[in-house]
């Protein structure tokens, strides 16, 4: 990994989910596991896969909204714990999260100025927490971004704004407790696809302005190409290859990401070439450990080793990363 | 209701200053319902009559007379009794003790089931295993010879004693409702963005989820009322409660004591049955108008009216 301050570093965290209840319980779901990942200051770090493969849930977990079942999140070099109700506050501080659906994160019983006003005053950003004082500081956040003029939208309730309004709102109450890292899930896959650049655009801008580590989770590996320094593919809860955005979207190693890149229209990749080869098999079973790769039901290369024996980490190129056997040097 | 939400689409950037917030649309709503404002009327007369029914009596209602048992005249409106006490008067003053028994233990079980309900939705783990498990033995405890029970212990049987027993009983299946709604509002993207920001446990019960959760708790209330009235006067009719004070169950205690169905004094026993029955319909019909705010159609318009300012 290159150089940075590294705000937020999530260490082989998993997530298991009770699946059943109390007598019946079953097995669990692997939601996310063994999930490594470094998040630097003025940096942008797409996180990519198809749904299920377990990204909101990390998202959720670097912003602890739920407690990791094993491994450990450390920010700025400290561990943290956030199952206590004070040490969550504390660490929201410092991360925040926007999330997905504009039309549901905003309560449609508040105006704008309360959303804006709660995260001011618990963090204590709100001067002298007087009325005129929190007035200005959310009307300062709303033109931070670009809902102008800001006094004019404070006493707007959410379902008189349209989704890319309400996005920029959720993006302006998660910067009013003033966090150094943002984790931004999925925030333009509900948006028309006209008003989505708008809001990448704003998140760039936020990154270099309020100097914010951010990780942006979608689907679409086009824009995270376009928006993102790295790329982490994710697939069944597991990161299966990580690497340089222009490396893992022009020459993507995992069988996967050639899979996700493949969907993707490109007018500089050779057409004809047919993707339908590797489209087989069904969604991973996450209730279910497999021993060996979890791609590899699915997988049109699998061999015998992949059923067997989880691949570790190969690097065939300096900072780029994969899991998959078909890169093991030693073999080939 | 439709012209409404056509001259919402019309001007989606302008907006009426009427019904902006959940709880103003919500009240709107409530007032376009027909059979909530039926039920309100119907309540709002038995309040009206409740507070100066003493005052507008024709009689003492305790006062004997020489018309024994008379059927409805111009000289008593509803009859007499067996020991010639004006039914009417009795009706008036007894309203009052009725209703305030029902609101005081509706409110009284509301706050119990609020108390308990939410954070029992709210909290996973043993906190709210424990706080369910205390609502689920309360609603499993057969209320009304639980009551008798208590009842017939109890040196002081006034308003106040009986409103805590009987709250005490009836708070349960409030907490229930509460906990079922509140556990599927802890998922809602809403208030994870408020747990996100760092928000209070307290206000994300209270203040965040309070709008989502308010519909249930006034149903909640208005049945409790109906409860309370109907219990009392159950426990009345059972000579459990102070029967030399007047309500609308010792009015039906005294008439089956003077046995007046068997002597055929319908005007003795109608009246406080039917009161009783219509103030249950005047409180039923406004849950019946907020169930229609909860229903699913009426949200589809809502969604059709975000659909819109898209």
């Amino acid at each position: 990994m290159s150089s940075g301050e590294v705000v937020l570093r999530a260490e082989s965290v998993s997530k298991t989910f009770r699946a059943g209840r109390g007598f019946f319980r079953g097995g669990g779901l692997h939601a996310v596991s063994g999930f490594s990942l470094d998040l630097v200051r003025e940096r942008v770090v797409a996180l990519v896969g198809e749904s299920g493969s377990g990204k909101s849930t990390a998202a959720r977990l670097l912003a602890g909204l739920y407690a990791p079942t094993s491994g450990a999140i450390t920010l700025a070099g400290r561990r943290v714990s956030v199952r206590a109700p004070g040490a969550r506050r504390r660490y929201a501080s410092h991360v925040q999260i926007v999330l997905q659906d504009p039309f549901s994160s905003l309560n449609a019983s508040y105006s704008i100025r309360h959303h804006l006003a709660r995260p001011l005053l618990l963090h204590g950003n709100a001067g002298s927490g007087k009325r005129a004082d929190v007035e200005a500081r959310s009307a300062a956040l709303l033109e931070e971004v670009s809902l102008t003029p800001g006094r004019d939208f404070l006493d707007r309730y959410p379902h008189e704004l349209s989704g890319g309004q309400r996005q920029r709102v959720s993006i302006a109450r998660a910067l009013a407790v003033r966090p150094e890292v943002m984790l931004a899930d999925e925030p333009v896959s509900m948006l028309d696809v006209s008003i989505r650049l708008g809001i990448l655009r704003l998140l760039g801008r936020l990154t270099a302005e309020r100097r914010l580590a951010l990780l942006y989770i979608t689907h679409d590996i086009a824009s995270a190409r376009y928006f993102a320094t790295e790329i982490a593919v994710m697939y069944a809860g597991e990161m299966v290859e990580y690497g340089p955005s222009e490396d893992v979207t022009q020459a993507p190693l995992h069988p996967y990401s050639r899979l996700l890149v493949s969907t993707v229209p490109d007018p500089d990749r050779a057409a004809g070439r047919g993707s339908d080869t590797l489209v087989r098999g069904e969604p991973p079973d996450l209730t279910r450990r497999l021993a060996g790769c979890t791609f590899a039901p699915r997988c049109p290369f699998a061999m015998d080793r992949c059923r067997q024996q989880a691949p570790p980490r190969f690097e065939p190129s300096g900072g780029h990363w994969v899991r998959c056997w078909l890169f093991d040097e030693q073999e080939a | 209701m439709t012209s409404d939400v056509a001259a919402r689409q019309v001007s989606p950037g302008i907006s009426p200053r009427e019904g902006k917030t959940v709880t103003g649309r919500a009240i709107s709503a409530l007032r376009k319902s027909r059979l909530a404002t039926a039920g309100a009327i119907l309540v709002g007369l038995f309040i009206i009559m409740a507070i100066v029914g003493p005052y507008v009596a024709p009689y003492n209602p305790s006062a004997t007379s020489v018309y024994q048992l008379t059927s409805p005249s111009g000289l008593y409106l509803l009859g007499t009794t067996q020991s010639g006490q004006d039914v009417l008067s009795q009706l008036l003053s007894g309203a009052g003790s009725s209703l305030e028994l029902g609101f005081l233990t509706a409110a009284f079980a509301t706050v119990l089931s609020v108390v308990v309900g939410v954070p029992s939705g709210y909290f996973s783990g043993v906190a709210g295993e424990s706080l369910s498990s205390l609502a689920n033995v309360f609603l499993v405890v057969p209320a009304l010879p639980l009551i008798i029970v208590i009842m017939a212990y109890l040196p002081n049987r006034g308003v106040l004693t009986m409103a805590v027993v009987i709250s005490v009983t009836g708070w349960a299946w409030g907490a229930r409702q509460l906990r079922a709604q509140t556990m599927s509002l802890r998922r809602r993207d809403d208030i994870v963005a408020a747990r996100a920001i760092g928000e209070k446990t307290w206000r994300i019960m209270f203040v965040e989820m309070m709008p989502s959760l308010l519909p249930i708790i006034i149903s909640g209330f208005l049945f409790t009322t109906v409860f309370a009235i109907v219990t009392e006067a159950s426990l009345a009719f059972l000579g459990l409660t102070d029967v030399s004070s007047w309500s609308w169950g010792t009015m039906l205690y005294w008439a089956q004591n003077d046995q007046a169905f068997t002597l055929g004094a319908w005007w003795w026993y109608i009246p406080p049955g039917l009161c009783i029955a219509l103030v249950g319909m005047g409180l039923g019909l406004i849950n019946f108008g907020i169930d229609e705010l909860i229903n699913p159609r009426l949200k589809v318009q809502r969604n059709k009216q975000r659909g819109s300012a898209r």
